[in-house]
Parts: C-alpha cells; structure tokens; sequence
C-alpha cells in the first residue's frame, strides 16, 4: 500500500529562512505529530503540500499522486485545518458549507450535520462572530465530511479548551481505525503528541532532526545530567545541547552508550520527553 | 465550473443581490437620461465590472484565497472560476440592466441603443476591455490593485481634462473600440461583424486569463 504522505528534498527559501532537505514518511493508519519551535517551518511544511507556496525543490506524494501533477485528485482526500482560520469572515457558517461542499463527489450532508450538533455550531451565524476554538470546530467539520483520507491540521490545538482539546484528538484517533487514513498535525504543545502520536518528525530551522516512531524516540533520546566534566573532553560533542544549571550540567543526546562509555560513573541518564528535545535542541546551536 | 459559480454565490450572496440589481436600476435610470449610446456603454460596463470587482476584493479583504487553495482545483481552474463567475455576473447584470432601460420611461435612449447589434457588441468589448485590465490587476495586487486602477482611470481622467490632446487621444481610444465595431459591421455584414468581434473579444479575454494564471502560479499564500 502507498504511503499516505512521503515527502523527499523538500526545499524552499524565505529571506532569513530555509527548509533544507526535508524528507519524512507517513504510513497509512498512522498519526504523525510535526512538532518544532515556532518557525521551525511546520506551517511551511504543510502549506507546500497543499501548494500554498511554491516549492524550492523536492517531492510530495499523496496516497502514491504527485500532489503537483495531480493536485485535484491529491485535493479531494485531504482534509485541512488551518491554524488560522481563512473563511469570507462575513458570511454564515451554512453558506461557507454549501460553498465548499460542492467540490467533494463524497460530501457527506448528514455526517456535517451531525458533526455540526456534535460541536454544537451555531449555522445561522456570521465566521466571524465566532471564538477562535468554534472556528476550528468549524474547519473540522468540514474536513471530516467528505472523508478525508489525510488530514493536516496546523496547530489544531492552539486557543482549544482542555476538554475539546482531548475530544479531538481523540477523534483523531477515531479516524485513523480503519487503516487506510492517516493524520498528519503540527503542534507546540508536546503533551498533545505524547498522547495521541504515533510517529514524530522534529523540525528545528527548517531541518528535520527526526522522523521517527514515538516509542523509538523515547527509547533513542536522553537527557544526561552531570558535573562539570560534562563540558570537557571529546565527549561535548556527543551531546545537541546542554544548559548549567545551579547544581551541574543538563544535555542532550541521541547516543546513550557512546554517552555511558565517555562518562562511565557520576552522570544521571533520563529519558527526554519531546519538551525537553525541543528545549534543548533550541538552546544548542549557542550553548553546545 | 458549476462549483466554483455557486462558491462564489453562497460566499457572496448579498453583494451579488444588492449591487447587481442596484447597479441595473442606476443604469436605467442613466439611459433615460442621455443620448450617447457609446457613453452609456462605457458607463455600463464600467459598472457591471465593479460588481464583479467588489466580490474579489471582499475575499481578498478577508484574506479567503487560501480557502480557495485548500479545495480540490488547480490554480488554473480558480483563474477560470473568477473568469466565469465574472462574465456571468455582468452578462446578468447586462441583460437586467437593459430590461430596466427598455422599460424606463424617458427621452433618453432608444431600444436600438440598447439591444442593436452594434450596441450588444460595443458593451461586450467594453466589457472585455475592462475585464482585460482589472482581473490580472486583482490576482496580483488585490485590493490594493483594486484601487491602483481606480485612483489610476481617476488621475488619468484629471491629465486629460488638463491637456487637450490627452483627451483627443483618450476619446480617440474609446472611440476606437466603437470605430472596430462599426468598421467589422461595415466590412463583413451584421453576421460576420458579430464573429468577427466576438473572436477578438474571445481572444483578448484568453490572453487576459493567461496572463492572470501566470500571476495567480506566482503567487503564494
């Protein structure tokens, strides 16, 4: 079966920015987290795969189509969140509905209808008179309505109430039960990919770090905790960034024997959560 | 293209049904008034374009277009989505416009100003005419574009009045598009005079749809 999502040498310049090389995976039936710093190039990412903007070079295929030769049909299965939403601010949430729906052959008018209660979207009302999170309530029930085999969903989360924010993704989840279809959501907030991610791809200044399976990332990255002795020696450059703190040294790594053979006694090995590598890996280039 | 016509419809609606029946009456009201069928042409299209104008520079108020990108079409197909919302609207408005003219009591114009051959071909080219400049102007610059081309038939307007020669020049311009209309007729008869136009208007709006694709490719949201 053909990836849902396989992205290879992704390029584009911005002044002052630059995605290099970014090549990433996702497997049908999975949920990727695309997780970085803000501009780290997340949003980037995911508008080039809609072709928002125009490519420096590279490839993107969706379900096997090049999403540039085939961009109706890469289209019509997927389905976008926008982490700002872009609607005619002034027309009414039933008139932005009966705008896009025609444009799907497999529109689902009752499953919107039922997903419009579900959320309780008021239909009557104008875009623009509605919270940041009916917004995205709004944007979701549009691209869950005409079975979106992909969906991207930029900083779905953001501006959500914590019960709304577990209702979705665990509807995510939901989504993705019957194997064929994949989630593909970039976020800051780590605690969302702790719990609902099954893959990770960490962007940092437009490089992916890694692309990797959740639990392999747990298994893989660590933090060390030391002494001084940590910034000495050949060992330094094991590590993608460290910090001082009152009492030592905290750094990051990706090789924990290499760490355990150059520091053999004194140093504390934990295992990093995806907030720690995003903390680390931001602070490296100037402290590492 | 059935979607991208009722897109355009539900997003705009009410704009669509205030100004394209409020513009109609105006021009009614305007052929009732004056004797120049060649003015009420221009002055026509003019109007029925700024219906069609006012619906793009909402979305580009709202800063929508990526709406637009999000859906299942190709840039190329969005182009010729405002293409035929556009024509569509002014051809409504048009034929709405001169109903309301044809019925307006008044010493103004008479029907064959309105529905003659020569007076459907001449709006139509004023029609291609500024449908020409303003759709490539809106895909680049937006509202902003929008306004360049008012403020910028405005200044114009105030340079001729200020130079006479300009405004020879200017009227010979407009007068142009009359004189080809006339001159086709001439030549070829009622019959080839309306495929003879209409082919050049076709080709002028091709050319002006090519021109907006190649920007809008350009373009990045």
């Amino acid at each position: 079966m053909d990836n849902a999502l396989e992205i290879r040498g992704l390029r584009k310049a911005y002044k002052g920015f630059a995605l290099k090389d970014v090549s990433f995976t996702l497997a049908p039936g999975t949920i990727m987290g695309l997780v970085g710093p803000n501009g780290a190039g997340k949003t980037t990412v995911i508008k080039l795969i809609l072709n928002m903007v125009r490519r420096g070079a590279g490839e993107i295929r969706v379900f096997g189509f090049d999403a540039l030769a085939h961009e109706r049909t890469v289209k019509a299965r997927i389905g976008f969140v926008h982490e700002t939403p872009v609607m005619v601010e002034d027309a009414p949430l039933n008139a932005i509905k009966a705008a896009v729906a025609p444009f799907y052959k497999t529109w689902d008018e009752r499953r919107f209808r039922d997903l419009a209660a579900e959320f309780g979207l008021p239909l009557s009302k104008k875009f623009k008179a509605l919270s940041h999170g009916m917004k995205m309530k709004f944007q979701l029930a549009l691209a869950l309505s005409h079975h979106a085999d992909l969906l991207l969903l930029d900083e779905p989360t953001s501006g959500l109430d914590p019960v709304f924010r577990r209702e979705l993704l665990e509807r995510l989840s939901d989504v993705i039960q019957d194997e064929r279809k994949a989630v593909l959501f970039s976020t800051h907030i780590t605690s969302d990919l702790e719990s609902t991610a099954d893959t990770i791809t960490f962007l940092h200044r437009g490089e992916v770090v890694f692309s990797l399976p959740k639990d392999e990332v747990r298994e893989t990255w660590a933090v060390v905790k030391g002494g001084r002795e940590l910034l000495n020696g050949g060992g330094r450059g094991l590590f993608k960034g460290l910090r001082e703190t009152p009492w030592g040294v905290e750094a990051l790594t990706a090789d924990v024997p290499a760490v355990r053979r150059a520091f053999p006694s004194d140093v504390v090995v934990e295992r990093a959560s995806i907030e720690d590598i995003m903390v680390f890996m931001d602070q490296g280039a100037s402290h590492a | 293209m059935r979607e991208f016509l009722l897109k355009d419809f539900h997003l705009h609606k009410r704009t669509i049904i205030v100004l394209g029946t409020l513009y109609p009456f105006y021009i009614g009201f305007v052929s009732s008034r004056i004797n120049s069928p060649r003015l009420f042409a221009l002055m026509s299209a003019f109007m029925y374009a700024i219906v069609v104008l006012i619906l793009y520079t909402r979305e580009d108020k709202f800063k929508a277009a990526g709406l637009a990108l999000s859906l299942p079409a190709t840039r190329r197909r969005i182009i010729l989505g405002r293409y035929a919302t556009g024509w569509l609207l002014m051809i409504g408005s048009w034929i709405l416009g001169t109903a309301i003219s044809l019925l307006w009591p008044g010493p103004g114009l008479k029907a064959d100003d309105l529905v003659g051959i020569g007076a459907v071909l001449l709006i139509l080219s004023y029609m291609t005419a500024v449908v020409a400049v303003f759709q490539p102007l809106t895909v680049q610059f937006g509202l902003a574009g929008v306004l360049v081309f008012l403020v910028g038939t405005q200044i114009l307007g105030v340079l001729a009045m200020m130079f006479r020669a300009s405004v020879r020049t200017i009227k010979t311009l407009l007068g142009s598009v009359g004189r080809g209309v006339d001159a086709a007729q001439a030549s070829f008869g009622p019959a080839g005079a309306v495929a003879a136009v209409l082919i050049v208007l076709v080709l002028v709006n091709y050319l002006s749809f090519e021109l907006s694709v190649l920007l809008f490719k350009r373009k990045e949201f």
